[in-house]
């Protein structure tokens, strides 16, 4: 069977054309018949190539006008544990909203993930996150109560987890493993993020350690796929 | 070993590490509790304990009179980590390895590719320069788990072509004409599948993968790889440890 396809290649072509071009997110790319001319090729390979940049997210068509450049992915940068964690609690969004803020004792599921024993009283911060009034993600963060006592007087809206934790508290994560997963999740979930029944989220999860591999938070984050990309330069 | 945790948990580390590490194998049974007792000296008691709790978690599961085994379900995916900070990256195939699974490799295209704008760009590279192109569907006990579309400057690695990358390993290739990728720019998108992706991996267009693109230079700071792979979702959780 062959891998790379001709409309696989031509698509691969079309997307350097557009860098070269450097044509902007809103910005029409040339016709399907320009293309065809362009790449000496038919126009069912045409089709067959910008169907594979609009599931890709690069462009989407509008019906007998053609095709534009879509907004870019927010990039999620994992170069280091300050990038990360501020895009994942704050930031780059537009709007955060504290939807939930709460002291609950560690469940079996937060008890693995976070190695905290059963039964511990943690504080459970849910924050959505939209991006020009969409929402694109939900955020949970799990502190130790014990060790953030006067956490409930801060403001998850304004300020991101990471500022929180080094202005206030003088503690600063530096290392983490995250792990990135598509899951299933309930009808509830979806519905928050506007995805479609059949779709899945992408859950990025993982605990936050000091120096001296202390734990200090688990995060969560349940994504909307389409509008992040992570990135390490 | 932590000599001050509890026995049962001790075990019960001894046994997911060996899970992790491939040595126990989904699918696999574990030994029995009668045989744990006797190799580690511990109360039966004590080795069902930590047995229960693992199968508690889903990680192990028993069969009545069979014994106990290691589920295949989402514990079972493969944990692709990679170390950013370090700005390395290993090499699937070697990943997979190391977790003691087989991995299969078949070459679905390879050879120097003409008239890719595309790639000149990826690889920096002129006009006049040659492309090489190794395309290879990556499975696991006949089912893929990776295509990957990799491409490398072929001055660097002239006789590339003799050599046969479904046995042999590329970065070990790369290593020994001395143009192996020390560092990395890397992004990944997660998006539903699609033509050709789909059919070529075996898989439904409703299936989620994750798409990979990295680019690696060498040590002196050449462009010695680009490579677009696609990783399914079912199969593998994508990790990423910053320290």
């Amino acid at each position: 069977m062959r891998a790379l396809t001709q409309d696989l290649f031509i698509a691969n072509e079309i997307k350097a054309l557009i860098e070269e071009k450097e044509l902007k997110p809103g910005d029409k790319i040339p016709s399907e018949r320009i293309l065809c001319e362009m790449f000496n090729i038919q126009r069912l390979t045409v089709r067959g190539a910008l169907a594979i940049l609009e599931n890709d997210g690069i462009i989407s068509s509008k019906p007998k006008v053609g095709y534009y450049i879509n907004k870019e992915r927010v990039k999620r940068n994992v170069n280091s544990i300050e990038s990360t964690i501020k895009i994942i609690s704050g930031n780059s969004y537009e709007t955060s909203s504290l939807v939930k803020f709460e002291e609950i004792e560690t469940d079996k599921y937060i008890s693995r993930e976070t190695r905290i024993p059963l039964g511990t009283r943690i504080y459970e911060v849910k924050i959505l996150k939209k991006l020009e009034n969409t929402p694109v993600c939900v955020d949970y963060l799990y502190l130790k109560k014990q060790d953030f006592p006067t956490l409930t007087k801060f403001d998850f809206e304004k300020n991101n987890l990471y500022d929180i934790l080094v202005n206030n508290f003088n503690i600063k994560p530096v290392s983490s493993i995250q792990k990135i997963n598509v899951i299933q999740v309930e009808e509830n979930y979806r519905s928050l993020l506007g995805l479609k029944e059949e779709d899945s989220v992408v859950l990025q999860a993982g605990s936050l350690y000091d120096k001296n591999n202390k734990f200090i938070a688990f995060v969560e984050s349940y994504i909307n796929y389409n509008y992040f990309e992570y990135v390490l330069i | 070993m932590n000599y001050q945790k509890p026995l049962y948990i001790q075990l019960r580390e001894l046994i997911i590490e060996r899970i992790n590490a491939g040595e126990y194998l989904p699918g696999e049974k574990l030994p029995s509790e009668r045989e744990m007792s006797k190799i580690y000296k511990i109360n039966r008691m004590t080795v069902k304990k930590a047995i229960e709790t693992i199968v508690e978690e889903g990680i192990l599961y028993k069969i009545k009179n069979k014994g106990t085994f290691v589920s295949k379900q989402e514990n079972n995916k493969i944990l692709y980590l990679n170390d950013h900070s370090k700005g390395k990256s290993i090499g699937l195939g070697a990943f997979i390895n190391s977790t003691g699974r087989k991995l299969t490799n078949t070459v679905l295209e390879k050879g120097v590719i003409e008239n890719s704008h595309y790639l000149e760009k990826r690889l920096n590279l002129n006009k006049n320069e040659e492309i090489y192109i190794l395309n290879r569907l990556r499975s696991i006990e006949g089912e893929s788990v990776a295509l990957e579309y990799c491409s490398v400057p072929k001055k660097y690695f002239p006789d590339i072509d003799s050599h046969d990358f479904e046995k042999a390993s590329l970065y070990d290739y790369m290593k020994s004409k001395n143009h192996f990728p020390v560092s990395f720019t890397q992004s990944m998108i997660i998006q539903k599948t699609n033509h050709p992706i789909d059919k070529i991996m075996s898989i439904n267009d409703e299936s989620f993968v994750y798409v990979l693109e990295y680019i690696g230079k060498d040590k002196e700071g050449n462009i010695v790889e680009f490579t677009k792979s696609y990783l399914r979702s079912d199969k593998a959780i994508y990790g990423f440890e910053i320290s």
